[in-house]
Parts: C-alpha cells; sequence; structure tokens
C-alpha cells in the first residue's frame, strides 16, 4: 500500500491511536515527500509535530500550510504552537488571523479565550468564551474557560453555574475541581474546600497546583478558630493544647552523649558559622561531631580539615562522590555508637543548652523516638506565621500559599532571641506525625527498629524525615516539637543543585 | 543492588581470563562519521580495544571516504546515509544487525568549533581513552547482564532536569516519565543492543528531517529514550570516572545542570583554523563556457558571469559540491559541472515539477524537484548531500525566501565554503505586507553590521535590528558567528564562510619592542 494510500485508510490516526507516534510522523512525512507539498499534505504533518510537542518542526509547518492557502485552523494550529512555545503575542495574532477568515469558529474563539486567561486579560477571556458558547452552547473548552474568567473576575454565581455544568458533562474532572476549591474558598467554604484538595493532592501527588488550593483553604479555615476545631475534632486528628505533653522531667542523668551529624556540601561560611555555634552550645552533652564532606570544592575540604584541629571530638569523613543527603547521613551515621544522634543541617545556627533541652525532651516518655525544634524556617515548625504573604509585582498582597520564612541572623542577635524564646514558657512539647528534618534528635534504638532512613526511595533527601516520621508513628512511637528550643536554619544554603521545590515534589511523590 | 569497583588496576590478561569465564564478548564499534577529517582521532583511539571488534562506519551521502577507512580497517562495514537524524538515524538503521553482538559502542564525529571538539575529545576519553577504561567496559557488562548502557560520568545527566522540549513526545511515545531517568548527553555511549531491539520501528527513518536546530527533533527525543528505555527495563548504567559505578538508574545521581559542563569546554577549546583551499589556475572563463555550451538552455548577463568567476576562482579546482536553487532550464548545472572539473556534487532544486525530468549526461548533475525554502525541499538535499562548498540562490522570488533559504543551508555549508544570493533587482524589493527593514537586503546587509561589531550579541541595538526578521524565521544566532566576509556587487552578495574559533580579533601581535609611545 502507498503512503497516499496509507493515509486515507487513516493508518496514521491508528498508529497514535496506538501510541506510535513516530510511526505516524514517519507515515505523514512519507506522504509529503513522495506526494508533494500540498496544503493536505503539510497540515497533516503540522497536526501530528503539534501532538509530539515538536513545536518548531510544527511552526514551520503551519507556516508553510498558510503560505499554500490561508485558512482558519491552520492559523489555529500556528496560534496554539506559539503559545506553547511562550510567544503569546504572536501566537494571538495568529488566532485573530484566523479569526477574520472565520468569526463564528468555535477552535479559534475558545483558543483565544485560554490565551487571554492566560495573560490575564479576564474580561476578553470572558468576551471570547462567551461568543464561542454563543455559537455552540455544548462547547467544553469555552465552558471551562468561561468559568474560569467569571472565577477571576469575581461573579461567583455564574462561575458556579459553569463549573457545575463541566461536572455534568465529566470534562477535564481534575482541573475542574480545581476550580471548585478556588470557589468554594472565596465563598467562605474551606471545609469543603480542604475536601476537594485533599482528594486531588492524593490522586495527583506531582501536581503542585492542588497542594497550593489546599494550602490556601487550610490557610483561610485556621483564620477560624472555631470551625477549624470543629472540623479538625470531626476528622479526630486535631490536637488541642491540652492534648500537648509538658516537659516537666528533669534533665536525665544519664550523662548519655549525643552525636551530632552535619552533611555538608559547600556553603562553607554558613558551616563554619554552625559548627562554632554546635561546639559553644553543646556543653557536655556532645559526643562526637561528625561532619560529613559530600562533594565539597577541594577548598571546602581543607576548610574542614582546619576545623578539625585540635577538637579530638571532631570527626571529617567524605561520601566517594556528591551523593545526596540522605547518603551524606548514613555514612556520618556509621561512624555514630551513640544511643541517640541529631541530623543538623549546615545552614542552621542553635541555641545555648539546645541539646540538654532535645534531649530532655527525648526522654520524656518510653516511646518518643524523635524530638526536633522550633524555628524560624522550618516550615510548620516555625514560630510566628506559618504562612506567608504573596506579594504582587504591584504591591498588592494576598493570602499567599507559601509558608513563612524569616531572615537568618547574625550571632549576636541570634542568641538575644533564642534566650527570650526560652524565656517564654515554652516548655510545652507538642506532639506531630511529621517532623521537619533540619534539626532531629533521634533515638538510636528506635531508628534501628524501624528501619532507618530510606537511601533508595530518598537518596537527595527532601522526604527522609518525613517517611522515617510516618514509619515511627506506625509503629507506636511519639513525635514531639520542642518549643523553648529555637534553632534557626537559613535553608537553601546547601544542596542546591536541584531546587528545593522540584526536590520536594520528588519526595511527596515517592511518600504518597 | 549497584556495585562499586574503586580501583582499576586490572591488567589486559586479568580482563581477557576474566572474559574467557563469563563468555564470549562479541563487540561492535558503530561511528558516524560526519566530519572526515577526525578519522584519525578515532584510529587512535580504536588502538585501545585490544579485542576483536566490528566497525560500522556511516558517512555523508556524497561521501568518497571509504576506501580511507577500508585502508585501516579492511574489514569495516562502510555506507553512505542520508543526511538526516544526525548519528541517531544511522545507529537505527544498524541496530537489527547489532542484534548479533553482546556490546557495542557508539560514537560520532562533532563539528570542529571549539567547545564541540573539547567535547567529543573528553567523551571519547570517558568511552575509549585507555586500554584500562576500554576494559572496565568489556569486563563489566560481560560480569553483569543487566548493564545495558555505560559511558562517562560527567556526561551522565538528570533526564528530568533535562528533558526539554522533548518531554511531551517521550511522554506519547513511551508512557509517563518515572523519577531519577538520565541519559549521556550527546549520545556516545556503551551499550547492550537487545535492550534498543525494535527502536527502528518506533522511531522509523522517515520521522527525522534536515534541519539546523539543536533541541525538539526526533534525534533528540531518542538520545533522551535510550536512557529512559534503560530504566523502564529496570536495567542497570554503568558510569565510569575515577571509580566505576554500576547500578539502577533511580539509584544514580545524573548530573543535574548540564549546561554549566557544557559552558565549561568552551574554556578548553582547541584552535583550529582551517587552511584555505588551494588556488589554481583556471583555463576557460566562466562567460566563455556559457558561450561555447550547447546542452540545456543557460542565459546570464555578461558582468554577473565575470562576477561569478571572481568569486569562485578559489575553488574552481576543489572537489567542490555544489547546490543551486533555481535551475531554470538546468543548462546553469552543466555549466557548473564544466567549471568544476573536480566537482563531486551538483544538486539543482528548483520549485518547476519539470526540472525533476531533466536528465544529465554527467552523472554528478542531479536535479530535484522542491521549494528551497522549505524544510522539507532540505530534508530531500540532504539526502543526496549532506555539506556543500559553493551554495547559489538564483530563485529570490520573494525577499523573505531569500532570507529563509540562507537560514536552512548556511548551516550545511562548509568551512572556506561561498554562498552566493543572486538577483538584487528582486531582494530589494520590501517584504510581502512589511516594511524595508525586513528586506532580503536590510538582513544582509545586518551581516555586515554584526561582522564589524565584536561581542555584538550583547548589544542591544543589533538585537533590536535582528528581531524584526525573528518574527518571520528561526535564527539561530549561532550561523552570524561563522560569517567571514559579506561582499555586494552589482549582481550578486556573495558571502564566505569560515570555522566558528577563527573569527573575532585574536589577540594582539606586537612586532617589536622599541615604542616612543607608551
Amino acid at each position: 500500500m502507498s503512503h497516499a494510500a496509507q493515509i486515507k485508510s487513516g493508518q496514521g490516526d491508528i498508529d497514535l491511536a496506538q501510541g506510535q507516534a513516530f510511526a505516524a510522523l514517519a507515515l505523514a512525512m512519507r506522504d509529503l515527500l513522495e506526494t508533494g507539498e500540498n496544503f493536505d499534505t503539510v497540515t497533516r504533518l503540522a497536526r501530528i509535530e503539534s501532538i509530539l510537542g515538536l513545536n518548531l518542526r510544527a511552526k514551520r509547518s503551519w507556516q508553510r500550510a498558510l503560505k499554500i492557502k490561508k485558512d482558519a485552523l491552520a492559523y489555529a494550529g500556528l496560534g496554539s504552537v506559539l503559545f506553547q512555545m511562550g510567544d503569546a503575542a504572536a501566537g494571538n495574532m495568529a488566532l485573530n488571523a484566523g479569526l477574520a477568515l472565520e468569526p463564528e469558529n468555535t477552535v479559534l474563539l475558545s483558543s483565544l479565550a485560554v490565551s487571554h486567561l492566560y495573560l490575564q486579560d479576564f474580561i476578553s477571556a470572558q468576551r471570547y468564551a462567551a461568543q464561542a458558547l454563543s455559537v455552540d452552547p455544548d462547547h467544553l473548552e469555552a465552558t471551562l474557560c468561561r468559568a474560569k474568567a467569571e472565577l477571576m473576575l469575581g461573579n461567583l454565581a455564574l462561575a458556579s453555574f459553569y463549573i457545575d455544568k463541566l461536572l455534568q458533562k465529566g470534562y477535564k474532572p481534575k482541573e475542574v475541581s480545581l476550580l471548585q476549591v478556588d470557589i468554594l474558598h472565596r465563598q467562605d467554604q474551606p471545609e469543603a474546600a480542604l475536601f476537594i484538595a485533599a482528594t486531588l493532592c492524593d490522586e495527583n501527588p506531582n501536581a503542585f497546583e492542588a497542594i497550593k488550593g489546599f494550602r490556601r483553604a487550610f490557610r483561610t479555615l485556621i483564620k477560624k478558630p472555631a470551625r477549624y476545631m470543629e472540623f479538625m475534632d470531626g476528622l479526630d486528628i486535631a490536637w488541642r493544647p491540652a492534648r500537648a505533653r509538658v516537659a516537666t522531667c528533669a534533665l536525665p542523668a544519664d550523662h548519655a552523649k549525643i552525636d551530632v551529624i552535619i552533611p555538608i556540601h559547600n556553603a562553607l561560611n554558613q558551616v563554619e558559622a554552625c559548627i562554632q555555634t554546635v561546639r559553644a552550645h553543646s556543653a557536655e552533652r556532645l559526643g562526637r561531631l561528625i561532619l560529613v564532606n559530600d562533594g565539597s570544592t577541594p577548598q571546602t575540604v581543607e576548610a574542614l580539615a582546619d576545623f578539625i584541629g585540635g577538637h579530638a571530638d571532631t570527626v571529617l569523613v567524605h561520601t566517594l562522590r556528591r551523593s545526596g543527603f540522605t547518603n551524606a547521613v548514613l555514612r556520618g551515621l556509621a561512624e555514630s555508637d551513640a544511643p541517640a544522634f541529631v541530623v543538623l543541617n549546615s545552614d542552621t545556627l542553635v541555641p545555648e543548652r539546645w541539646l540538654d533541652k532535645l534531649y530532655s525532651a527525648l526522654r520524656s516518655g518510653a516511646k518518643t523516638a524523635m524530638v526536633s525544634p522550633m524555628s524560624n524556617n522550618a516550615v510548620w515548625q516555625n514560630y510566628g506565621p506559618v504562612f506567608a504573604d504573596d506579594v504582587f509585582a504591584d504591591g498588592d498582597v494576598a493570602d499567599g500559599d507559601s509558608f513563612c520564612t524569616a531572615p537568618f541572623p547574625v550571632l549576636q542577635e541570634h542568641f538575644r532571641l533564642a534566650r527570650i524564646g526560652a524565656g517564654m514558657g515554652g516548655d510545652t512539647l507538642v506532639p506531630l506525625p511529621i517532623l521537619h528534618g533540619f534539626c532531629i534528635l533521634v533515638d538510636r534504638s528506635a531508628y534501628d527498629a524501624v528501619g532507618g532512613f530510606d537511601l533508595s526511595a530518598y537518596p537527595e533527601g527532601y522526604g527522609e524525615t518525613q517517611d522515617l516520621s510516618l514509619r515511627f508513628t506506625k509503629a507506636g512511637y511519639d513525635l514531639f516539637v520542642v518549643t523553648d528550643c529555637i534553632v534557626y536554619h537559613e535553608r537553601g544554603g546547601e544542596y542546591l543543585a536541584k531546587t528545593p521545590r522540584k526536590l520536594e515534589q520528588c519526595g511527596a511523590a515517592k511518600a504518597i | 543492588m549497584g556495585w562499586r569497583c574503586g580501583i582499576k588496576s586490572h591488567t589486559y590478561s586479568i580482563v581477557v581470563l576474566t572474559i574467557g569465564v563469563l563468555g564470549v564478548q562479541k563487540i561492535a564499534v558503530v561511528l558516524h562519521l560526519f566530519y572526515e577529517e577526525q578519522w584519525p582521532d578515532f584510529v587512535a583511539a580504536f588502538a585501545n580495544i585490544r579485542h576483536t571488534f566490528t566497525l560500522f562506519v556511516s558517512l555523508r551521502p556524497e561521501s568518497e571516504f571509504a576506501d580511507q577507512i577500508r585502508q585501516d580497517f579492511p574489514a569495516a562495514i562502510v555506507q553512505r546515509f542520508p543526511n538526516l537524524g544526525r548519528d541517531v538515524a544511522p545507529f537505527l538503521a544498524w541496530l537489527p544487525e547489532l542484534q548479533s553482538y553482546d556490546l557495542v559502542c557508539k560514537l560520532h564525529s562533532k563539528r570542529s568549533e571549539g567547545r564541540h571538539l573539547v567535547w567529543r575529545k573528553v567523551v571519547m576519553d570517558g568511552l575509549l581513552g585507555s586500554v584500562e577504561i576500554v576494559d572496565d567496559y568489556i569486563l563489566a557488562f560481560a560480569k553483569d547482564g543487566d548493564i545495558a548502557l555505560g559511558g562517562a560520568r560527567f556526561n551522565y545527566v538528570d533526564g528530568a532536569g533535562h528533558v526539554t522540549v522533548c518531554g511531551r513526545a517521550l511522554r506519547l511515545q513511551h508512557g509517563a516519565l518515572p523519577k531519577g531517568w538520565g541519559f549521556f548527553a550527546g549520545t556516545m555511549f556503551w551499550c547492550r543492543p537487545q535492550v534498543f531491539a525494535g527502536l527502528e520501528q518506533t522511531y522509523p527513518l522517515a520521522c527525522f528531517s534536515a534541519h539546523g536546530d539543536t533541541d525538539g527533533q526526533p534525534e533528540h527525543v531518542v538520545e533522551r529514550a535510550f536512557g529512559l528505555i534503560v530504566m523502564q527495563a529496570n536495567k542497570k548504567i554503568m558510569l565510569h570516572d575515577t571509580e566505576i559505578l554500576v547500578d539502577h538508574p533511580s539509584q544514580l545521581y545524573g548530573n543535574p545542570n548540564w549546561a554549566d559542563t557544557y559552558d565549561a569546554f568552551q574554556e578548553g577549546a582547541a584552535q583550529k583554523i582551517d587552511d584555505a583551499p588551494a588556488v589554481l589556475g583556471a583555463p576557460l572563463s566562466l562567460l566563455q563556457l556559457v558561450q561555447a555550451h550547447d546542452g540545456y538552455v543557460c542565459g546570464s548577463w555578461s558582468g554577473t558571469l565575470i562576477q561569478y568567476d571572481q568569486c569562485l576562482q578559489g575553488l574552481r579546482h576543489a572537489p567542490v559540491r555544489l547546490l543551486q536553487a533555481g535551475i531554470q532550464n538546468g543548462g546553469a548545472l552543466e555549466i557548473w559541472g564544466k567549471y568544476f572539473t573536480n566537482g563531486r556534487i551538483i544538486l539543482g532544486c528548483d520549485t518547476d515539477q519539470r526540472c525533476a525530468e531533466l536528465t544529465f549526461e554527467d552523472a554528478r548533475i542531479k536535479a530535484i524537484h522542491a521549494d528551497a525554502a522549505s524544510p522539507y525541499a532540505k530534508t530531500k538535499v540532504m539526502k543526496i548531500c549532506g555539506q556543500f562548498d559553493v551554495i547559489i540562490d538564483n530563485s529570490p522570488s520573494a525577499a523573505r525566501d531569500s532570507i529563509a533559504v540562507f537560514l536552512h543551508y548556511f548551516p550545511n555549508l562548509n568551512a572556506g565554503g561561498v554562498y552566493i544570493v543572486e538577483g538584487l533587482q528582486n531582494l530589494a524589493a520590501p517584504a510581502q505586507g512589511g516594511s524595508d527593514d525586513t528586506s532580503a537586503h536590510a538582513f544582509f546587509r545586518l551581516l555586515c553590521d554584526i561582522l564589524q561589531r565584536p561581542e555584538w550579541a550583547n548589544q542591544p541595538d543589533l538585537c533590536a535590528r535582528i528581531a524584526p526578521f525573528e518574527s518571520a524565521h528561526d535564527i539561530d544566532f549561532a550561523i552570524f558567528r561563522s560569517v567571514q566576509s559579506v561582499e555586494f556587487t552589482p549582481a550578486l552578495i556573495t558571502i564566505r564562510k569560515t570555522a566558528m574559533q577563527a573569527l573575532g580579533q585574536g589577540s594582539m601581535v606586537w612586532s617589536d619592542r622599541k615604542a616612543i609611545a607608551p
């Protein structure tokens, strides 16, 4: 069968449907070269190139098709490709050129609506979507655009109407559910929004938009204490101050020594400050300070070697190459035989008596496996506000979906704040199912009992402590945040090869 | 579980003994030799393979280099391929034949531009740099049947961070992209070919087209697919460095920022300036040849012919490969055949479909029916010849087309080659629907400005001047860096090309030490 005949018999579409996208591309290419360049052969090729995301090729093909014949759908194809390539203005021009040929073309109208939503021109998006729906009231993509535009313009009733319509049709359910989260949040129904967002997060662990939706709804709910407590009680996962344990235990008299493991990848200034505070503030509780060089530069390695000078309690070990946070921790742990150990990020500053406070908390109950301090920059273990405000380019401030961070203090300021924190009567241990990994004190026997850090799932960190926390909780152990101990954390000073966001997403996906 | 081998002191005899115990390895080396001048480097590297191997070499479609290869490796399997899909398409074409081999080393030449020369050298060193390195691969593959891919550690990159514009195509063809996958940047590696069996059907040769893109083409998708397939098959990858690391991809750590590694090659870029082509005497002028011609019709102004003669003198007796867009009745091709007596290929391309019916006595002459400005025409051209020494655009029907033809084919002009545009009176017309600023004349004048300004790319005014052309064309700025000169004569615009590193100010050269001014 000739390639032209194969095309006519729909072989290309069959290949596409069977996942043989490049076979379909090859067929279209052969047909073009053998049959010759005409509008049909070129647009067929352009369509497959567009589907494959070979945008540069698709752009050339659509342009070539338009040179042969001015056609509305070819303009739609070109506009779509340009848009995907990030040239929204050129994409809009192409779509409008198509619209000039066919003013009632719903593909072009809905594409223009999408484009204007992206450009945050919600009024134009609303107009194009409305035009498309006036031609075809059942056009689902236009309905989705209309719902989004109405939502962004604050027309909640209209947005709800279109969202209900989409839900009935089952069109793009995940995207529509995200809209539902947004609209419920705006309609002061954060509880319902939380439920839908949680379901989306469960089903799509890599979808950051779902996590953002969840955070937005949670932030709103937490500002309404009565509703928040009622909601959390309903889930039976809330804690109340009354449920927290007061750390009444005296300093254990066992004189146990604790090893502190610090994985290091460059960031020498932070490392130096961190080691300085550990040495100054750990008193007799410190066993060995185990520095793990994880593929740092020769200059850093040289400086680390200098840090050891005169300190018999400090050990410097090396991984074979930069191998990630978890691997570095495990390398350090191999050097430790202490009954409990601390894993400490190298971009931290520890306060006076920090080890005693953490160790007291660890020994406050027989089933306590891991404790962690408060911080300026440890997400849910932050003192003060947990969530940050989003500041827009125009200076407008809105409820954000990011965690709050506070600046890294100079040493003197750090000591002053830590003393204030310690004197605030914050001797409470807050039970949590998951602790932040920037600074943890872990009981070694409990650690070994649950199998320790999972190197295979979290070689680079960003999830290893959460995973360990969940396994501790599942095994019946208690985890606590120690509120009268504040460890400062700069965050992001090390292991920057991949962005923390990317690693967090990767870690979240593995955890779920 | 993965394994490491920190000590690489095993000798050849130990390796042979070990491999002997583990079973005989049938080895193939697959080389895509687009840049034939790099052949001696590969011959030197092959000396480090102290085991019997079969050599497969793919060449450009017009290449006559096979004899040279067979002189060095009489049993080599040498084949000419269309200049499509770069090194990937020839490898896929050979994949069925490679299924009978236990181990395959895939290599290719890279363009003679500073950083690419360095990149090729360090990758080659990582694959074939010494007898010990080669034996490391052979022994590892013999010892562990799960290893499917191996290469230099620095060249193994994190897949998620480098999927770029190929992500959608990869997902469509291979399903969801798993966490922790990686691939060897540049597609040079040792591999077990059975893991990739059938890949030539997944990516048929016809899906490759001619282009000058550095990403977003099927060969770039396949480059990534090699690593992805290994992960999906639950096989292992071997990374070679100061130690050997073998593990499943999810346990390996791919280079997270390849761009930095790639940029670093620039610093060590070797300087290589091509020798100027030899200038020999020319007995008959072009004008005389046209006057004496009795084949297909050929007509031109005498002044134009004289100008052609002047700008092509240096190549007159070279084994040139010539491409002409716009051939009218085909007579011009016959004239070029006579003019370039040592010419290897005279290829014409025209929008008039009757040109495909032209027949020529001179076997070096071919004509195809295509609009040279079309991307598909280049695909046709590249099936016949991958690189040219002379390119003539004699069909400027619209200003926009001349720019498109230049951007399509100038990357395929050899260093030392000449690109000629004829038909100034047409080119002076403004672009359709545009202003004078986007005329072809303006474009070629812009080339002059670029030549005269060092570090032009950082100058906002020049970038602003290029911008109007970018709306209609995909402009790879690298093109401008290899323009040696632009010459305007009454009938022609001549653009000469040189190797990129030959351009620029270079370093200050002093003639003596005496000076009266400081």
